[in-house]
């Protein structure tokens, strides 16, 4: 089988700042997780997927093709950046005619992929609402809808997740698995959470400093990084009544509430099994999660772990 | 539609409404209101004379505003979209980069131009109603626009490829209009024919009958639309060239 998106030797500076290293991969069809810490050439590697920016060196071939300065290759792939970039001020369907008008669609059509777009992502009741009156998950969702508007085969999504709370999260893993399975799309997704890809693929590629210094099956990686404590950072208004709730399990390690207002940071020796019973918790009683995301201080030196005797 | 026409005039139409209803649109209403009330001012002191109106016209409004409003806004069109990320959508379509490059610099010289025609008409009309508007000024208002308009389709685009050479455009964007357009550009001399306000001012002797403007000396009517034509092209081939082979990170 073909892969959607190979690289070779690919390297690339800005500045003085190495980005990718001489970074060899190939990803298949089907869902592939790409993880790796903040600054590790994830987005990188996406914007030079996506003709954004120039390889510096070396080979990079998305569904086959050079994706400099082509531009008809976008027509087959949908992105959704990491970064906030919606307006505040126009409406969640004034934005995707925007973005759809962008990519050639217009008149009926453009309206019935808003709606089929917004349908998937569940935000159809909020098409009509300004954008700066959403949460960040909400925000999440449209930027996936965004990126489904012409109705690519392959999706690159970095971050989705990310800022997202565990009910929202589910619900978009459920979506993106939906969207392999059902319709077929091949999707490269990238996190700094590991149960967060887990749940979606078992195939990963570590990003580490702009190298891929592991690939292959996420239980393998997951026995290499669940040596390590996570810390995890929740932000809600019943921090305390969460904080009773985890100190039930013999996997929580500590619980710390010097990190502000309403916020809680909690390490787990088992992220697995937290990533697993906290949606339960959070779902059973009620509570609401303002924010919730993982350190990446933990991933990173479990990484640069991995990287031992490899540089 | 062909896709890419759909894509650009989705592109013209998302950064108008930008440039509108930003707040930075309140500079030009500022403009406005000051030209009204210069040019009123100026009508009620000399009973509206056609000579010293057009003489104001031309150093307020040719000289002055069509260079600065082109500077504000050319200057930062493509910087917004740059800086708070919106850039995107446009570099991950599936439309040539010149096409949006060219949808940017529609998008501008429309926007610049409705501005131009706010500040020309209400200066026009300030220092004119009280004496009188009959159809001959009316014509001067006209061909005065059309100039005026010709003004801001070369300094947009000079402005908007500049964006992507040097990174504080804003500051190269001043010196240039206040130093070498507004200084530079009335110097006697051949020096000034380096400026553009030189053949805008030239073409405008040609267009206009009344005011200084139509005693300037400067270049053919020809040459002066040769100049301004070419100098424009070449800018946006040029604007384009750099626009395709743009890293953005």
């Amino acid at each position: 089988m073909k892969p959607i998106l190979t690289a070779d030797n690919l390297s690339k500076w800005f500045d003085e700042v190495i980005a990718l290293n001489s970074l060899s991969v190939s990803v298949g069809r089907g869902i592939t997780g790409l993880l790796g810490p903040n600054g590790s050439g994830k987005s990188t590697l996406f914007k030079i997927a996506m003709g954004m920016v120039k390889p510096g060196r070396g080979e990079i071939r998305l569904l086959g093709q050079n994706p400099w300065s082509n531009p008809a290759l976008l027509q087959h792939v949908g992105y959704c950046p990491d970064h906030e970039y919606l307006p505040p001020d126009a409406t969640c369907r004034e934005y995707l005619k925007l973005v759809g008008g962008l990519r050639g669609l217009s008149g009926w059509s453009l309206d019935d992929r808003i709606n089929e777009a917004a349908h998937t992502l569940e935000i159809i009741k909020s098409l009509d609402r300004k954008i700066g009156d959403f949460s960040k998950g909400m925000k999440q969702r449209i930027k996936v809808a965004s990126a489904l508007l012409h109705d690519p085969p392959l999706l690159i999504l970095d971050e989705p997740l990310t800022g997202t709370d565990p009910k929202l999260r589910k619900r978009l893993i459920e979506i993106l698995l939906m969207l392999n399975k059902v319709e077929g799309k091949d999707i490269i997704v990238s996190s700094h959470v590991l149960p967060d890809i887990e749940k979606l693929t078992d195939r990963v590629v570590l990003l580490y400093k702009g190298r891929n210094i592991a690939s292959g099956k996420v239980s393998e990686i997951r026995e290499l990084l669940d040596q390590y404590p996570h810390n995890i950072v929740i932000e809600s208004p019943s921090v305390r009544k969460i904080a009773e709730e985890l100190m039930e399990y013999d996997w929580l390690y500590s619980l710390e509430f010097n990190e502000g207002p309403e916020r809680i940071l909690v390490k787990v020796s088992d992220p697995k099994s937290f990533y697993d019973i906290f949606p339960e918790i959070v779902l059973d009683n009620g509570y609401k999660i303002n924010e919730m995301y993982s350190r990446d201080e933990d991933l990173d030196s479990v990484f640069r772990y991995l990287m031992e005797g490899r540089i | 539609m062909n896709k890419d026409l759909v894509s650009m005039v989705s592109l013209i139409y998302y950064s108008m409404r930008k440039l509108f209803l930003r707040r930075r649109f309140v500079i030009c209403i500022g403009i406005v209101i000051f030209v009204i009330i210069v040019m009123f001012y100026a009508s009620i002191s000399i009973d509206g004379d056609l000579f010293f109106g057009i003489n104001l016209l031309d150093r307020l409004i040719l000289s002055f505003f069509a260079a600065l409003l082109s500077m504000i806004y050319g200057t930062t069109i493509l910087a917004e979209d740059i800086e708070d990320k919106s850039l995107v959508n446009v570099l991950t379509s599936p439309v040539h980069r010149c096409v949006s490059f060219l949808g940017y610099y529609i998008a501008l010289c429309v926007s610049v131009g409705i501005m131009m025609l706010l500040v020309t008409a209400a200066g026009f009309f300030a220092y004119f109603i009280p004496a009188g508007i009959g159809y001959r000024r009316l014509d001067i208002f006209i061909s005065f626009f059309l100039l005026t308009f010709m003004a801001t389709i070369v300094y947009t685009i000079f402005f908007l490829t500049l964006n992507l050479i040097i990174k504080r455009t804003i500051y190269f964007g001043l010196f240039y209009v206040f130093v070498w357009e507004g200084f530079v550009g009335f110097l006697p001399g051949r020096i000034r024919e380096l400026t553009l306000s030189h053949y805008i001012r030239s073409l405008g002797s040609h267009v206009l009958t009344e005011g200084d403007i139509s005693r300037y000396s400067g270049s053919s009517y020809l040459a002066s639309i040769y100049v301004l034509t070419i100098f424009t092209i070449l800018v946006l081939i040029i604007g384009c060239g750099l626009f395709w082979n743009k890293d953005f990170p």
